[in-house]
């Protein structure tokens, strides 16, 4: 079981977790942590490549479903 | 015809229909040219974000994604070393060389010119043969059909990527996979394991984005270089000039018409089509010599042919829902979520939307190579980011494209599920497109098979019976077996040779 392997290991546990936690906190919420937390496990440091993603991926897909399209994304506790 | 084609074209050049087009064409260059996302990939993940587009909005963008990826992948194949897509990955060998020498921009501009020219060429193959094809197809029967199935599933051992063996047998696995659901005829429910999400059996959409990206997020998790980043070296002039393009027309001609072939064979993608351009290209070359250390004619070989394979890949897909490549069976998933179903009905009923579309890619071709010999130093920086952020990133943006499809959180588990399965096949040297393949053809396979023996059946004639009682079914039957035979004889042919064989990951 390599250091490469045990990553795999989390990154499916990290997605599972987001299945179970996605109907809570809403997709917005839950995605942005695990844009977070899956960087930081991966070792991307510095607020610029850490916030950029989530806040591009996120933004993007806001505008996109939730205005343009009227498709909306499941909200949750928080969003 | 020629009204069709007229009204046709009003809907596919107006002005916010070639908008989308020209946005899929960058983004699609931008995702193709992202090292760790396949064209593949990239239209599935595309597809939702066509969701409350017009059909013909929806399957311009994702058109002009496609032509886009297909050609982006050159860009980082070229400066980097690293393939952008596997359809780029025989760019990788001259197109580096040249960087190496300084010469980057003269193999981008090659690559520019050799897809344009390559998609523009699928492009026209498809406008004149689909339409002759779906109405040939319109009096297909059953029998014909289920062999054409077996004849496209057959092409993966012969031409698929890895070892033969393998190849069929994750044919089989989609066959298997392919059957969950409900029975076509009896209704009964099968392995769906209480799974609601599974009723109607694996979609396509969740199939293509758990089996290929997923796949690919833990595929890049197990890789290094997390956080790394890598420089790009400074580009110059990108356009070839008259001169180098007519010394090596004949090159970009002959890899346009292999690209198109290769793509309408079910078995076969981009990336098998550019080898097979460079290869030819090298066979009818005046300097073969070159190759490998930096010609300008190797890069025109592999990227006019993997172009190609847009247009070629597009006829069976459409005409007959049989996929040409991995990317045009994510692009089924484009049509089912406008509520489309590819077939030759497409072209009858459905008129108003293909011919725009097809019309639509002449224009996208046309946009990914003005984009980059536009901005091609802007679009380059997307190779600097780094692989954590990508794996992170094509997550969200996967569970995004599962969840959207239907709002089901059974989706997103069996995404999941299906990723797992997709990484541990791949790590293992499984091909994934002939499973795709499988899920969408078993079905198809099975429909067809039914009512053939309900039909013998009543005639009284058994099932071998009613097949050979048919020309055509007869000779799709040879070319099956033909096809099966070829493969064990190429899997004997390389186990002796020890030669290294196709990449896994395919377009």
């Amino acid at each position: 079981m390599t250091q490469a392997d045990v990553r795999v290991l989390v990154t499916i546990g990290m997605l599972v977790a987001y299945g179970l936690i996605m109907p809570t906190l809403g997709f917005f919420v839950t995605s942005a942590l695990f844009l977070l937390l899956h960087m930081l496990y991966l070792g991307i440091r510095g607020p610029v490549w850490l916030a950029s993603p989530i806040i591009l991926l996120l933004g993007t897909a806001w505008a996109l479903f939730e205005r343009f399209l009227g498709v909306p994304l499941p909200h949750g506790l928080i969003y | 015809m020629t009204e069709i084609l007229l009204d046709s074209a009003g809907l596919a050049f107006e002005p916010v229909n070639l908008l989308l087009v020209f946005v899929g064409a960058v983004l699609g260059t931008l995702f193709g040219a992202t090292p760790g996302i396949s064209a593949t990939l990239t239209i599935a993940l595309m597809v939702p974000v066509t969701f409350g587009m017009t059909p013909v909005h929806g399957l311009s963008f994702l058109g002009g994604a496609y032509c886009g990826a297909i050609y982006g992948g050159s860009i980082s194949s070229i400066l980097i070393n690293v393939p952008g897509t596997p359809a780029a990955v025989a760019t990788m060998m001259d197109g580096y060389e040249l960087t190496k020498k300084g010469r980057a921009g003269f193999a981008l501009g090659g690559a520019i010119t050799a897809s344009f020219f390559g998609g523009q060429i699928g492009t026209i193959v498809l406008l004149v043969a689909a339409p002759l094809v779906a109405a040939a197809a319109l009096n297909i029967r059953s029998a014909e059909f289920f062999w054409i199935v077996v004849f496209a599933m057959s092409t993966v051992g012969a031409i698929g990527g890895g070892s033969v063996t393998k190849g069929l047998i994750s044919a089989f696995i989609g066959l298997i996979l392919g059957t969950v659901g409900t029975h076509p005829f009896t209704g009964s429910l099968r392995f769906t394991f209480g799974v609601q999400g599974l009723y109607e059996g694996f979609p396509v959409i969740v199939g293509i984005v758990g089996l290929f990206s997923i796949s690919q997020v833990l595929y890049l998790c197990h890789g290094k270089g997390m956080d790394k980043q890598i420089d790009i070296p400074t580009v110059g002039s990108l356009w070839p000039g008259w001169v180098e393009i007519m010394k090596v027309k004949a090159t970009y001609i002959r890899s346009a018409i292999i690209g198109t072939f290769v793509g309408v064979l079910p078995g076969a993608g981009a990336d098998i089509a550019s080898f097979i351009g460079r290869n030819e290209a090298h066979r009818f070359s005046r300097n073969p010599d070159e190759y490998g250390k930096g010609s300008y004619e190797a890069v025109v070989g592999s990227e006019a042919a993997n172009n190609a394979v847009v247009g070629g890949s597009l006829v069976p897909m459409l005409t007959l829902g049989i996929p040409g490549n991995a990317v045009s069976a994510a692009l089924i998933g484009g049509l089912l979520i406008h509520g489309m179903l590819p077939g030759p009905r497409l072209f009858t009923d459905q008129a108003h939307i293909i011919y725009p579309f097809i019309l639509s890619l002449f224009a996208a071709n046309l946009f990914f190579a003005l984009a980059a010999f536009g901005g091609l130093k802007y679009l380059a920086k997307v190779v600097l980011i780094p692989q954590g952020v990508l794996a992170s990133a094509v997550a969200i943006l996967s569970v995004l494209g599962a969840y959207s499809y239907r709002n089901m959180i059974d989706d997103l588990w069996i995404m999941l599920f299906l990723g797992i399965v997709g990484y541990v096949l791949r790590r293992t040297g499984f091909p994934l497109a002939p499973i795709i393949l499988g899920i969408i053809l078993g079905p198809l396979a099975e429909t067809n098979l039914e009512r053939v023996m309900t039909i013998a059946n009543a005639r009284g004639m058994t099932l071998m019976g009613y097949f050979m009682s048919n020309t055509l079914t007869i000779v799709l039957m040879v070319m099956s077996i033909a096809a099966l035979i070829y493969s064990v004889v190429r899997e004997i042919r390389h186990q002796r040779s020890g030669k290294a064989l196709m990449p896994l990951e395919t377009d």
